[in-house]
């Protein structure tokens, strides 16, 4: 599961239906150039507490995940033109701080830009 | 059974419209327990402290703003009432960038025995904005009250003098043929003459169009007055600049009556020394400074070792005395061109103009050993403390204030693995100096 975490490609990705990505073991979140997110799959939604409903459409940055409008993720997919990153992260799934792994997905000839989301193991 | 469902469904909807309303909210919010163990936070809180933090990891609140903000876990654990609020909007200095300065304001309210709330906010374009009207009342109050006298004059190209009119005469005493063909510099009190300032003023002018300095000056008779002096470009119709005008002005009755409002704003309340708001500001400038003239400048970072066993078992009092005694040892060790900051918590810099980084290792030992060998007094008996200290000077590796900055806790964090009490630091041929620091005179700072 690793493996896919680190290992799926952007242009996969893309090419998945929604039930694929749904049963993926990490969040998938698919957002446009200007940040509107057009996928969201059941883990994330289950994971955040969020229904896609209620995040599709929506500004990803500034309506759904706030948290990551830094340089540390918002800045990097205005700023590189091509993006593959894994970063370690805190997310407050639930209010909860959660340590999660990002890997943040982006590539010229590909229209959706990727936010993957794994939650750590804790010790 | 369908009112039940209804029901139900109700109550999720409505448990996701608030987790909605709480991944929105503008501010940053922490529980947390009293040791900082943080329990719930919001996105915000997150966006904010991710970048201060390494390695990701945001299990303690008071750990994650170390960095920046160590007063904040001796500021709950001094507070003793069993609630009620521990601070209100205390400003911390993420950034020491001039322009862009990253400001959060904390508040932290104690809602029971151990449980903490804590609310960040981002206010650095609030703090940009407070600078700048600052800035501007400064320079409207300095035209409108306690001037004494004024004189007008123009500047060649050069910076040197090149009209004089009886308003010279009038406050400085100075005839033409006094003055004419001189710097700027004329007009300094003795003591204050450093031959780089002249063209400094100069310098600044031409990058920004006008220039505002004070300091002592002198008038022909020897009375001493603080002089304020703006200096503003003169363009030629193509845009060179064809030299500049002057305004000196006495205002020595206005310099009495800030120097205390400035002592307030710019000094650490505990130990007496600069504080970090203020440290950043001459820092940046300094360094700017340093890099105009192609001049050495090095910072010594400096932490008390195991200060939280001290606090911990001789009590806060005692820990304020420990750290009133090092910045005293920093103090009487440094010239007056130095300066001693106070970070926070437990942690100080020396920042040493004109001073190479074999030059600071010595100094740097020189406090170490100066701290060591205190008895210092608490209500509680004597103790003895140590420091370790990081030494990083302004170069290649480090050209800005930040990278310097990281550099000098870099090496105080080699010194705190190397089993603390000792110096680190700077390249390898200084390592020589800092283990002979002991001995005087081997690296004679002028």
């Amino acid at each position: 599961m690793n493996n896919e975490f680190e290992a799926a490609r952007i242009t996969e990705l893309a090419g998945l239906d929604a039930e694929r990505l749904d049963v993926l073991p990490f969040g998938v979140i698919g957002f446009t150039s200007d940040a509107i997110v057009t996928l969201y799959n059941a883990t994330e939604s289950r994971n955040a507490g969020l229904s896609p409903q209620r995040v599709l459409g929506k500004h990803f940055f500034e309506e759904v995940a706030p948290c990551m409008n830094n340089f540390m993720v918002a800045q990097r997919f205005d700023d590189e033109d091509e993006l593959d990153d894994v970063v370690p992260y805190v997310l407050t799934l639930r209010m909860r701080p959660t340590p999660v792994r990002l890997r943040l997905l982006k590539a010229p000839g590909c229209a959706t830009r990727f936010v993957l989301i794994e939650r750590r193991a804790t010790n | 059974m369908s009112a039940l469902n209804a029901d139900k469904n109700d109550q999720e909807s409505e448990y996701e419209a608030l987790l909605s309303f709480m991944y929105l909210s503008p501010v940053g919010i922490v529980r947390s327990d009293k040791s900082g163990r943080v329990d719930m936070m919001n996105p915000l809180a997150a966006q904010l402290l991710m970048p201060l933090v390494k390695g990701g990891d945001i299990e303690n609140i008071f750990d994650s703003l170390a960095s920046v903000a160590p007063e904040l876990r001796n500021l709950v654990a001094s507070f003793e009432a069993e609630r009620g609020p521990v601070c209100e909007n205390h400003r911390v200095f993420v950034t020491p960038a001039r322009d862009d300065a990253v400001v959060l304001a904390c508040s932290i309210i104690k809602v029971s025995v151990d449980v903490l709330m804590m609310v960040l906010t981002d206010i650095s374009r609030q703090v940009a904005a407070e600078r700048r009207a600052r800035q501007t009342e400064s320079w409207l109050a300095g035209i409108y009250t306690s001037v004494n006298d004024f004189a007008f004059f123009t500047l060649d190209a050069e910076g040197c003098i090149d009209s004089w009119n009886p308003s010279v005469e009038r406050l400085t005493g100075f005839g033409e043929m006094e003055v004419v063909g001189h710097m700027l510099s004329r007009f300094y009190a003795r003591d204050e003459i450093v031959l780089h300032r002249s063209p400094e003023h100069i310098a600044l002018t031409r990058d920004e169009g006008w220039h505002v300095e004070e300091f002592w000056c002198e008038t022909k008779t020897g009375r001493r007055y603080w002089g304020q002096v703006l200096v503003a470009v003169l363009r030629e119709d193509d845009g060179d600049i064809s030299g500049y005008s002057v305004v000196l002005r006495d205002v020595t009755e206005r310099k009495m009556h800030s120097d205390n409002l400035a002592r307030l704003l710019t000094t650490d309340h505990l130990t007496g020394v600069t504080n970090r708001a203020h440290f950043f500001e001459i820092a940046e400038s300094e360094v700017a400074r340093a890099q105009r003239h192609d001049r050495a400048l090095s910072l010594v970072m400096v932490d008390a070792d195991h200060f939280k066993r001290i606090n911990d078992t001789a009590g806060h009092q005692a820990g304020d005395d420990v750290l009133k005694r090092i910045a005293d040892e920093a103090k009487a060790l440094l010239r007056s061109s130095d300066t001693v900051a106070r970070l926070g918590g437990e942690e100080f810099v020396l920042m040493l103009p004109s001073t190479t980084t074999a030059e600071a290792m010595v100094v740097a030992e020189r406090l170490r050993v100066a701290v060591e060998r205190a008895r210092i007094d608490t209500a509680v008996g004597q103790w003895k403390a140590t420091i370790s200290l990081g030494v990083a000077s302004l170069g290649d590796a480090n050209p800005t204030l930040q990278d310097l900055l990281a550099a000098a806790d870099r090496a105080l964090y080699d010194a705190k693995r190397a089993g603390r009490n000792c110096v680190r630091g700077g390249v390898a041929e200084a390592k020589d100096v800092a283990f002979s620091g002991g001995e005087e005179g081997k690296a004679v700072r002028i």
